[in-house]
């Protein structure tokens, strides 16, 4: 591919992400030039801003809807597209007509175009419960689409084969929908100003606003635990205090930006090193439990099996016989 | 003791007290790839950590949940990581692993093997 062609794909993307779609990455070639390196780094940038906005959704629960975009087709017996719904051409910026009639193989790039066929043919043979699968859609200017699928099997009132649902979720963030937004809070205005003379703005629910420093502080925090999982954690009042903010801002941040609270996420991360040293060393538990920040050995293997269903020794007598 | 390993993205090898992680040629790394880096690497270690040279100028792309495993599952009984990289590519992707993905260890990128292995000493 052309330095030309590479630029005009970086361009694209670009005033993609400038309209709130982060879910478009560009396709890679095998030259190490400036502007691959360019193309790696935009492709990072857009995987690490597309998780923020799946985060987001879910701490702020009452704001998802809008901002899901779905992808549906329907296929028939040979895999060809029957029907789409109209979001899926935007998003691939192909028309309706182009896309029916046609094997869905034309829309995802060759890597996966293989695995398609592949697939396709093994779920054939046997059909029966919905399943997932990795795809990478290409969109008619050449922009990949790294997604998961969920494929749904269509069944008839007499249990015949009725076609499959390809369905995609992707998030993004709509300019639209918050005038929208913004509209139906004037035309609420003014209805209560009509109504009563007077002007009653209602606050359902005030949003606290982290400023940078307050944010800079949070991920702070967290690097700090994430550095230092064998230690004890200080009461969060004092926690606070050592990042130079207060208790509530530490909480509510945390939550905000990771989406868990502080003990949560030190737990976790705990776990997560705990399981690696009890899956792949040899160290005994007495030491794992010291160096993962757990107090004790029996409240180390209660919450590791709480966490992942079976207690650490189980998981390495399970490990250690595999690879023997 | 088995001292050098194989797979189809990486070799391993420890020498003087220093597991040396070269990466195969243009390769991507995606989660099953890293989760497999990671085992066959924990493997040769027999519970033993080490600083690590990681020589990755062959790696062409480590996708998102791939650069989340290694910064935190990845960091697992190492003292330290000194990534060798080249321009362009591999120095871009080691500089935005090491800002944005923040691996919990140590961890460094040099142009040369002599200055990473000199960064390392400290952690031998």
């Amino acid at each position: 591919m052309s330095k030309k062609k590479r630029l005009k794909k970086v361009r694209n993307l670009l005033i993609e992400m400038g309209s709130g779609k982060f879910f478009y990455r560009i396709e890679r070639s095998n030259k190490n030039d400036n502007v691959e390196a360019l193309v790696s780094l935009i492709n990072m940038m857009a995987e690490e801003i597309e998780e923020a906005l799946i985060h987001q959704g879910y701490a702020n629960a009452n704001e998802t809807i809008k901002h899901i975009v779905i992808m549906n087709f329907i296929l028939d017996s040979m895999g060809r597209i029957v029907a789409v719904n109209p979001q899926t051409c935007t998003i691939l910026y192909y028309l309706c007509e182009d896309m029916v009639g046609k094997s869905l193989t034309h829309f995802l790039n060759e890597k996966t175009a293989k695995t398609w066929e592949e697939y396709w043919k093994s779920i054939q043979v046997k059909n029966t419960a919905d399943k997932a699968v990795e795809l990478t859609f290409q969109t008619k200017g050449g922009l990949l689409i790294p997604s998961a699928c969920y494929l749904s099997f269509l069944k008839g009132y007499k249990g015949e084969e009725d076609g499959t649902i390809l369905t995609i979720v992707k998030h993004s963030k709509k300019p639209v929908e918050l005038e929208e937004e913004i509209k139906q809070n004037i035309m609420r205005l003014n209805g209560n100003r009509t109504e009563k003379g007077t002007v009653t703005v209602q606050h359902k629910w005030e949003k606290v606003r982290l400023t940078y420093e307050d944010i800079r502080k949070i991920r702070e925090a967290r690097d700090f635990l994430s550095n230092n999982l064998e230690r004890e954690l200080p009461p969060l009042k004092e926690f606070a205090r050592e990042i130079g903010t207060n208790t509530f801002k530490l909480k509510y941040g945390f939550k905000e930006l990771y989406g868990t609270s502080v003990f949560r996420f030190l737990r976790n991360e705990r776990l997560r090193k705990a399981k690696m040293l009890v899956q792949y060393g040899d160290r005994p538990f007495k030491t794992i439990a010291h160096v993962c920040g757990f107090k004790s050995v029996p409240s180390f293997s209660a919450t590791f099996k709480s966490e992942f269903g079976h207690t650490p020794t189980e998981l390495r007598k399970k490990y250690s016989s595999e690879n023997s | 003791m088995l001292n050098y390993i194989e797979n189809n993205y990486a070799t391993y090898q420890i020498v003087e007290g220093i597991l040396n992680i070269r990466y195969h040629i243009g390769i991507s790394i995606n989660l099953p790839a890293a989760v497999k880096i990671v085992e066959d690497r924990l493997a040769l270690q027999q519970g033993q950590s080490y600083p690590a040279l990681c020589d990755m100028r062959g790696v062409r792309e480590v996708n998102k949940e791939a650069r989340d495993y290694l910064a935190m599952e990845g960091s697992v009984l190492l003292k330290a990581v000194a990534f060798v990289v080249e321009q362009p590519i591999s120095e871009a992707i080691s500089r935005f692993y090491q800002f944005a993905n923040k691996p919990p260890i140590p961890t460094e990128a040099f142009y040369t093997t002599e200055n990473a292995k000199k960064f390392l000493t400290d952690y031998c």
